[in-house]
């Protein structure tokens, strides 16, 4: 469960001027498995929230607990191996790793599991072919991350989110790089392995076909959560 | 820690970044190769010294002494002589000229009688074989070393005249005790029966002679027979040299020769050390995104830290690998380049210990530079993934502050172990990051003058490429560093070694004073002016010299100074030498009154103690001053005086300089010689009139100063030719660290330059871009580098070697020509896409860092 209270995000701007508020007072809570999009136009703090609930930056005011960890009491080095252990990501951009092949990229989460949970070299590498082969990237397991489509590459970024078994999963954007046949089977696979897997998901999107498909829509402008609360209020 | 993905990630990138590592490791390995050839070069040298001492000794002992050894101690060496306990030998060494009865040359010599069974460990090879016996038991026979018979033009068989006695050369010495280097040049050796030297006339009162005593025994009885004697050596100025002091001579003065040259590899090794930081810096750049990802993924900054560390630690590893293979290379060959200042023969072997220095300068000159840069890469935060831009406002960190503080104290630190002395290490260290910081100043500098350069009407791509110096992510900094520090060290020792060479040129031009006559007794000046007026080589200067002991100083008698154990290295030395004092009324053009007063120029007043005059060092190293009272011994009369003044002597001037003046009164009559510098332009001439004046007078010595000089010369062309080879170790680190600049700038300015040409730019146009950035990198690390060399060259011309400055101008100039073209070369060599469609050049440039 994602518990978040009062959120507030403000930057600071040059000498004088008043900080710049991104997020204002955001309450929030998901329950495990379920599907929330966040909705928004440019500039609303979409990606904002996304990075203070997944403990990539720390609130201004607020507070965020994930899978029952208050993020705020923990270090840097703590919500990140908070993370390696039960958070995933799907980036908008793909975010691949330019010098690791497919099958590399997708071992990367599982070479960062905590010892308890840690894979042999031999399962690692099982569970990331099987994750591919999954995606339909079975033919491409050693290209490089150039030699792959956008498609192809976030397939690989999808590989990779569910390689190390995420109880919570942050997608930014998922198909916003991609035309919109690719984007839609993208995002069928990702919603598929997110009900497979039973991982609570969180999707920040444009994509209005992706967000009728959630369990929950929250619409942000202006850094505050507008008052609609189903999918289909919200689109 | 999660040691499984540091290394799959270490290993990973190592095999994307294999080529850029090669590059910036090879920065470091040329520095390494240097210090390790020095170094192994050095080691197998201590350990032939030590294998050979005995051997170069010839005994287990010698005494040395400027007089004969008294009755006494002459009584006690031949009971035990007698008893066989301590068998001894003497050698009786002092310089004469030589002359050459058939081809009428003549030549300074280093003389040598000898007797008895030296030596007692080793042997003397001659040739032909099997001369030394022979030449102890003839009166008349002489063995000398190959080089007196080629400037002498003579041969074996030929008559040697060594004052009134002819000797006859039965041949030549391949190999004896003693080291000999470039002295032979000088001064060759030639050996004579002991019993001969007295017939020679060449030992009068006040001669330099030295007289050896060479013993051979076990070492705990000679060790006793020291001890009882020791007070009385001391009191006599006896010279004690044992087989541990004379290893202990022979490896420091070796060791003080590689640690110079070792300095020089140093500069390489620092400038590699740039050369990597600057390639870290880019390669680190290119993974911030990367980093982001693995830190959003769950990777803790530690993972991420240990990861790229050891990368790092791998590059520094494989540098000092590559660094000391080619360390055992230059090992081997550095003997052949300073053959002649090896004290020993030496077989070329693999140091481990070279090697693992080697390899541990690798690693820890790859932490300290490179560690700053992976640091960055620790605090990459993990939001950087969702938005590329996001860049907290830097914290000022206690780990960066404690970084620079550890890399100046390792600069330091190797700079001291490196260095001769400790002053010597902390000059070097603060010269060089004096340097670098000056560099640093003059790349901000540059920076902030050309953000405020109005370039409205010029040319996009001028404007472009100007503004590519100061914008976000530049590079000037770094190049400027790098480039602008492999040519201030490059130069800097080209315009040194360019003013010294000169110096010695001007030496040597025949309106300089070139003959050198000393020796010259008091009935002999007036005819010796004489002669050399006639001959048109008219005396320069002259002045007597008499010799003489120091008896007293502080208040206490020299011999009750010398019975204390623990005194000053250098209070001891001017307490135990023979003194050369002069006299003259009024201070010499070379000489500048520091402290106190001269005395009157017609003399000090009478019945007062005799005003002296002192070099300010040598009261420094006595510990007196102005009015401080002084007893000498001079020939065996006692003389009270008080130091009236100190001098300021300008040694470096052809005049007669002494360390003490009395006024002329006091000395004018104390038994003494003339010293005295004249000039004839001919050598031919030269050479006739020191033929002339040997055979005339046979006890005075002659020194042609370009003979000399050549010698000297040979010995700094030997030295000068190590420092440029190490030098082109730091020159060629100044090129790779060029190209890895070019690259690293190349792989920045790709993606907008292949921008621009989406929008619309020519490739004609991004290439005019990317050049004007080279080029005016280049300029100002040309400039500034060469500026700065020009700079410290002048110090050091100054201030170390104290000679006139010359900058040799037009070599700098093309120097930094020579950068900046290079720069030019290699920074428009690659620029953003060649003929490739910018569609296809985009997709690979974004593929990079991360997808």
């Amino acid at each position: 469960m994602i518990l978040a209270r009062n959120l507030t995000q403000r930057y600071p701007r040059a000498e004088g001027e008043r900080p710049l508020t991104v997020l204002e007072g955001v309450d929030l809570e998901v329950r495990d498995g379920e599907v929330v999009a966040i909705l928004g136009p440019s500039g609303s703090g979409k990606t904002t929230l996304l990075g203070l609930l997944a403990g990539l930056d720390q609130p201004s005011e607020g507070s965020v607990r994930l899978e029952g960890q208050c993020l705020a009491e923990l270090n840097e080095d703590a919500r990140a191996a908070l993370r390696a252990e039960c958070v995933g990501f799907v980036f908008q951009s793909f975010q691949l790793l330019s010098t690791l092949t497919a099958l590399e990229n997708v071992l990367v989460p599982l070479e960062l599991l905590p010892r308890q949970r840690a894979l042999s070299a031999a399962a690692a590498e099982r569970r990331a072919r099987e994750l591919l082969e999954r995606v339909g990237l079975a033919a491409r397991l050693d290209h490089y991350p150039a030699q792959l489509s956008g498609g192809e590459q976030q397939r690989v970024g999808i590989a990779r989110a569910f390689a190390n078994e995420p109880r919570v999963l942050f997608a930014d954007e998922p198909t916003g790089n991609l035309d919109r046949e690719t984007g839609l089977e993208v995002a069928e696979l990702l919603l598929d392995l997110n009900r497979e897997l039973g991982t609570t998901l969180i999707i920040v999107t444009h994509d209005l076909v992706l967000a009728q498909r959630s369990d929950r829509v929250i619409r942000l402008e202006a850094g505050r959560v507008a008052p609609a609360e189903t999918a289909e209020d919200a689109v | 820690m999660n040691t499984r993905f540091a290394l799959a990630m270490a290993r990973r990138e190592l095999r994307t970044s294999r080529r850029r590592l090669l590059l910036y490791g090879s920065c470091m390995a040329l520095g390494i190769a240097a210090l390790v050839g020095l170094h192994g070069l050095r080691a197998t040298l201590l350990d032939a010294i030590d294998d050979q001492a005995r051997e170069l000794l010839g005994a287990d002992l010698r005494l040395s002494s400027r007089t004969p050894l008294s009755e006494a101690l002459e009584n006690q060496l031949a009971a035990l002589e007698r008893s066989g306990e301590l068998p001894a030998a003497r050698i009786t060494q002092f310089g004469s000229m030589a002359l050459a009865t058939r081809s009428g040359l003549t030549r300074l010599t280093d003389i040598r009688g000898v007797d008895g069974d030296f030596p007692f460990y080793g042997r003397v090879e001659t040739e032909p074989p099997g001369l030394w016996q022979p030449l102890v038991e003839r009166n008349d026979a002489a063995l000398v070393d190959s080089s007196l018979l080629l400037q002498l033009d003579i041969g074996v068989g030929d008559t040697l005249a060594l004052g009134d006695s002819l000797f006859r050369i039965i041949g030549t010495i391949s190999k004896a005790p003693g080291t000999i280097g470039l002295r032979t040049q000088i001064a060759p050796r030639v050996f004579i029966p002991r019993s001969s030297v007295a017939a020679t006339g060449l030992i009068r009162p006040g001669s330099l002679v030295d007289h050896h005593t060479y013993v051979a025994a076990p070492a705990a009885a000679l060790e006793t027979w020291l001890e009882s004697h020791r007070a009385s050596f001391e009191s006599a100025r006896v010279r004690i040299q044992t087989v541990a002091s004379y290893q202990a001579d022979l490896g420091r003065s070796f060791t003080t020769l590689t640690r110079y040259l070792g300095l020089v590899g140093l500069v390489a090794l620092a400038l590699g050390g740039v050369g990597v930081a600057a390639g870290v810096r880019v390669f680190v750049r290119e993974k911030l995104d990367a980093v982001a990802v693995l830190r959003s993924l769950g990777a803790s900054s530690t993972d991420v830290l240990a990861a790229y560390g050891l990368l790092a630690m791998l590059l520094g590893a494989g540098a000092g690998v590559a660094g000391s293979a080619l360390g055992v290379l230059v090992q081997a060959a550095l003997p052949s380049l300073i053959g002649e200042l090896l004290p020993v023969e030496i077989e070329a072997r693999v140091e481990p210990l070279a090697i693992a220095t080697g390899i541990a300068l690798g690693l820890w000159v790859t932490s300290l530079f490179a560690i700053g840069p992976i640091f960055e890469l620790g605090r990459v935060p993990p939001l950087r993934a969702l938005r590329r831009d996001f860049n907290p406002t830097p914290r000022p960190r206690p780990t960066t502050a404690a970084l620079a503080g550890l890399l100046a104290l390792s600069l330091l630190a190797v700079s001291v172990w490196q260095a001769p002395s400790t002053p010597v290490g902390i000059g070097f260290a603060a010269g060089l990051a004096a340097a670098l910081a000056l560099l640093a100043g003059a790349a901000r500098g540059a920076a902030a003058l050309l953000r405020r350069l109005r370039l409205g009407a010029a040319p996009y791509w001028l404007r472009q490429g100007i503004a590519n110096l100061f914008r976000p992510r530049n590079h000037t900094l770094a190049t400027t560093v790098a480039i602008g520090f492999g040519l201030f060290l490059v130069a800097t020792l080209h315009a040194v070694h360019h003013n010294v060479r000169q110096q010695m040129a001007i030496d040597a031009r025949p309106d300089r004073p070139n003959l050198v006559v000393f020796d010259v007794q008091r009935d002999q000046l007036a005819p010796l002016e004489a002669l050399l007026d006639e001959r048109g080589a008219p005396v320069l200067d002259l002045a007597p010299i008499v010799s003489a002991r120091l008896a007293g100083v502080r208040g206490r008698d020299t011999s009750d100074w010398l019975r204390e154990a623990e005194l000053d290295r250098d209070f001891r030395w001017a307490l135990r030498r023979e003194y050369r004092l002069s006299y003259h009324d009024e201070p010499r053009d070379t000489e500048t009154i520091v402290a106190g007063a001269w005395w009157p120029t017609e003399g000090p007043p009478a019945g007062l103690s005799t005003p002296i005059s002192l070099d300010e060092e040598l009261a420094g190293e006595l510990g007196v001053e102005v009015g401080d009272r002084m007893i000498w011994d001079v020939q065996g009369v006692r003389l009270e005086t008080t130091i009236g003044s100190l001098r300021h002597i300008d040694w470096d001037r052809m005049a007669p300089n002494f360390f003490v003046v009395f006024p002329s009164a006091a000395l004018r009559d104390a038994p003494q010689s003339t010293f005295l510098i004249a000039r004839h332009p001919d050598p031919d001439a030269r050479a006739a009139l020191q033929r002339d004046i040997v055979a005339q007078f046979p006890n005075v010595s002659i020194i042609d100063v370009t003979v000399m000089l050549a010698a000297i010369d040979a010995m700094h062309r030997e030295m000068g030719m190590a420092v440029q080879v190490l030098s082109l170790f730091t020159l060629a680190t100044g090129f790779v660290i060029l190209v890895a600049a070019a690259a690293a700038a190349r792989s920045e300015r790709q993606r907008e330059a292949l921008l621009l040409r989406t929008l619309g730019a020519s490739s004609h146009t991004v290439r005019l871009i990317i050049a004007t950035e080279a080029v005016a990198l280049g300029a100002l690390a040309a400039s500034v580098g060469t500026g700065l060399a020009a700079l410290a060259a002048w110090a050091v011309v100054r201030l170390v070697f104290e000679l006139p400055f010359d900058p040799p101008a037009l070599d700098l100039v093309g120097l930094a020509l020579g950068t900046l073209a290079l720069c030019a070369l290699l920074g428009a060599g690659g620029s953003g896409g060649g003929g490739r469609s910018p569609l296809a050049a985009l997709r690979e440039a974004e593929t990079h860092g991360v997808t």
